[in-house]
């Protein structure tokens, strides 16, 4: 018989603590209780256990109502992890991420259980915008700091997948996102993440245009994502001097949030790296000489000092005599391995990482 | 006609194998829609107790339920139903061994399921990731069509599934499923036997496809194929694909004519060519401002956008043949540009995208920072846009 239901029935879970008890007597039971489940002298807490991710597999169902958190608490657990545990100062920074990435995952393992984004969308947009910020925070953090060591991979494929997810939620209510009723703050937050997202793909045309397409008309008048438009459009004809000129103008503008200031500060990176290869190809010459106060401008680079380093680490020649210039060669030219810290996010370090995450 | 006298004539055409007919009246375009007596909200046992054929019964079922929810207006309902007589199509297609009569209602189901999805609206684009899947079925079904004569196989319904599925791909923006289906088609050994009218569609999107990917050269390969090939008189096709040959075919150096704009009402792109032929950035900027929503709903945005390297490539051409000199100084791209009405272009700007311009191999030379002076080659120093692979392919 052939069924035309337009809608399965959807599962509403009513389990009221962060970790469901059956989960909880078994993990205390095995002694499998995370360290950063536990009081700070090493005892088990029920109030502290957070769900753990689970794969399908036979015989578990993972549709069990009492297993499943229902929004309210997905969206205190979510708040607990990144408040509470994911910027505290421990010896392990892999040991916290891992743990927090895993928690975080449970939660977007019940919020798609339960088909939040078709019962209560807004829910969802949070709990996915929250998600994507730590693991863009996560990908800056282990470029930038080699001690943060993660699995740079999976990360970066969880944000790319959350945040597609959230922009096509957005997308898909946009009555949600162009409503004149929407809060300024929660605009904010739109914006925001479509801006994230724009610049981690922005070698991608066809994400560029889908949001053209679809973006409310106003939006392209806030200065801030006006600009990362005008940052995108400006890459697709590789002008890389007018892309650093835009990028230090968001980096230094308050309106720009800590976490599009993390995307930037990666997509500043790839364009040096372009851009000087392009000034060894076009500037190279017997006699060349180019001044290195002139380069760390264009570069947007703290000082000559890091300016020369730069260039050293792409194996060019620096010409110290009769003032500091670099010999910008083609054929010296080698592709760096370093990340370069951008000036501004260096005072981005100094903010409170988890209001970042939070918004 | 009442529900009984409906399903015999489905039982006729059935004992005929008459796809033609069948096809008609699973069809929404058909008057049988709107017939009040055919709007029955559970039929299944009508249907059976007419249809004896295995899951034709079923599918009938279904585009009756869904000539109800059609009566009622319900476009997510009718949805729901298309879907379901799709599968169960699908079943029927597979225990169909060593035979492809049904290949005709199967397009038939899918042209009517998309239309449906295009109703129940834009925004939830999971009804045409669904609709997709369904036809993904099929598509297994026909690729799998192996061991079957050519004349009875399954494959020859390949393209036209393909076809169905780059249309909703190409709306709901997830061009990258399109690859394994590309894949499917080069691979087949019948890909040049197919219609003219599908190969014309199917490259089509491919080239469109390939301009996604920055792959000029095949973009207007297959382009061209669409363009040449295309029914003279189907105006509207001929259109969308000049849409995406015209700006292609720029980028490689080829500037369409103003007739050929005009007759086919694409008067956008004027202004555009004029600019890029005549190396005019500031009229460039203009044109494209004006048409933006034009462009940004066609999709051709970018791709004129990487018309400013040719412009400036051009601008500056001119500026070097009117000093004849191979040393020009910088200062007179600056002067330039600032006559076109350009004031926010500075030395250093003007500098870096000239030196954008010899990386991408558009100007041959190099430039001194200390003279700011450009130095060109005295042989071919703006080598022509259509023999430059390089920007092409940026």
């Amino acid at each position: 018989m052939a069924k035309c239901e337009a809608n399965a029935k959807i599962l509403k879970g009513f389990c009221k603590q962060m970790c469901p008890k059956n989960e909880f007597e078994f993990r205390r039971k095995n002694n499998l209780i995370h360290v950063l489940e536990k009081t700070c002298d090493g005892q088990v807490d029920a109030s502290l256990c957070v769900k753990e991710f689970r794969r399908s597999a036979a015989g578990e169902k993972l549709s069990n109502p009492h297993h499943l958190r229902p929004s309210r608490i997905l969206t205190q657990t979510i708040k607990y992890l990144i408040e509470n545990i994911a910027f505290q100062k421990h010896n392990s920074s892999r040991l916290v991420y891992d743990f927090v990435f895993d928690r975080l995952r449970s939660v977007r393992q019940d919020a798609v259980i339960q088909q939040l984004s078709l019962t209560t969308p807004l829910v969802a947009m949070e709990i996915l915008a929250r998600c994507s910020r730590y693991y863009m925070y996560a990908h800056y953090r282990h470029l930038t700091n080699s001690k943060f060591v993660i699995n740079k991979h999976i990360n970066y494929t969880h944000l790319q997948d959350s945040l597609a997810s959230l922009i096509g939620l957005y997308f898909d209510h946009d009555d949600v996102i162009s409503n004149q009723m929407t809060s300024q703050h929660s605009r904010r937050v739109h914006m925001d993440m479509l801006a994230l997202y724009l610049l981690i793909n922005i070698d991608s045309q066809q994400t560029l245009l889908h949001v053209l397409k679809k973006v409310p008309e106003e939006w392209r008048h806030d200065s801030t994502f006006s600009k990362v438009i005008k940052l995108c459009l400006v890459n697709v004809n590789k002008n890389y001097y007018n892309m650093i000129r835009i990028i230090q103008d968001l980096a230094t503008s308050s309106s720009c949030s800590g976490i599009l200031k993390f995307a930037l500060a990666i997509v500043l990176a790839d364009a040096r790296e372009e851009f000087l290869k392009t000034l060894c190809f076009s500037h190279h010459s017997k006699m060349t000489r180019f001044p290195l106060s002139v380069l760390s401008q264009w570069f947007y680079v703290n000082d000559v000092d890091d300016m020369k380093q730069f260039c050293s680490e792409h194996n060019l020649d620096l010409l110290l005599e009769d003032g500091d210039a670099v010999k910008l060669s083609k054929v010296q030219f080698k592709p760096g391995e370093n990340f370069p810290l951008c000036p501004v996010i260096q005072q981005c370090n100094d903010f409170d990482l988890s209001n970042i995450i939070s918004f | 006609m009442s529900a009984q006298a409906y399903l015999q004539q489905v039982n006729e055409a059935l004992n005929n194998f008459d796809a033609e007919r069948i096809s008609k009246l699973l069809s929404f375009t058909d008057s049988h829609v709107s017939n009040p007596r055919l709007h029955l909200e559970s039929p299944e046992s009508i249907c059976q107790r007419y249809i004896h054929i295995t899951s034709y019964d079923e599918i009938f079922a279904a585009h009756i339920r869904g000539c109800w929810a059609f009566g009622r207006k319900d476009h997510a309902q009718m949805f729901a139903c298309q879907l379901a007589a799709l599968q169960s199509f699908v079943k029927a297609l597979q225990a169909d061994k060593d035979d492809n009569w049904a290949l005709p209602i199967m397009y038939t189901l899918i042209l009517d399921l998309r239309f449906i999805a295009g109703k129940v609206g834009d925004s939830k684009s999971d009804t045409f990731e669904k609709a997709a899947d369904s036809i993904m079925s099929c598509f297994r079904v026909c690729g799998s069509d192996g061991r079957a004569a050519i004349e009875v196989s399954k494959k020859w319904g390949m393209l036209f599934l393909v076809n169905q599925l780059f249309k909703i791909y190409f709306r709901i923006g997830k061009l990258h499923l399109c690859k394994p289906l590309i894949r499917a088609i080069e691979s087949s050994s019948i890909k040049d036997e197919f219609t003219l009218a599908q190969r014309v569609t199917y490259k089509y999107f491919v080239g469109r496809k390939a301009m996604f990917d920055s792959d000029y050269k095949q973009a207007e390969e297959y382009l061209t194929f669409a363009y040449t090939n295309c029914h003279r008189e189907r105006r509207s096709n001929l259109r969308s694909i000049l849409l995406y040959l015209i700006p292609v075919k720029m980028l490689l150096g080829q500037l369409p004519a103003t007739n050929l704009l005009e007759s086919h009402n694409l008067s956008q792109f004027v202004d555009v060519v004029t600019a890029v032929r005549s190396g005019n950035v500031c009229l460039l900027n203009s044109a494209l401002q004006t048409n933006e929503k034009f462009f940004i709903q066609t999709g051709t945005y970018l791709i004129l956008e990487k018309l400013r390297a040719i412009t400036f490539r051009t601008l500056f051409r001119k500026v070097g043949q009117i000093l004849e000199t191979h040393l020009i100084p910088l200062k007179h791209f600056v002067t330039v540009l600032q006559a076109q009405g350009i004031s926010d272009m500075d030395m250093d700007e003007t500098e870096c995208i000239v030196a954008g311009l010899i990386y991408a191999g558009s100007i041959r030379g190099y430039i001194s920072h200390q003279h700011k002076t450009l130095v060109v080659s005295k042989v071919n120093a703006f080598p022509s846009v259509a023999s430059n692979n390089s920007l092409s392919c940026q």
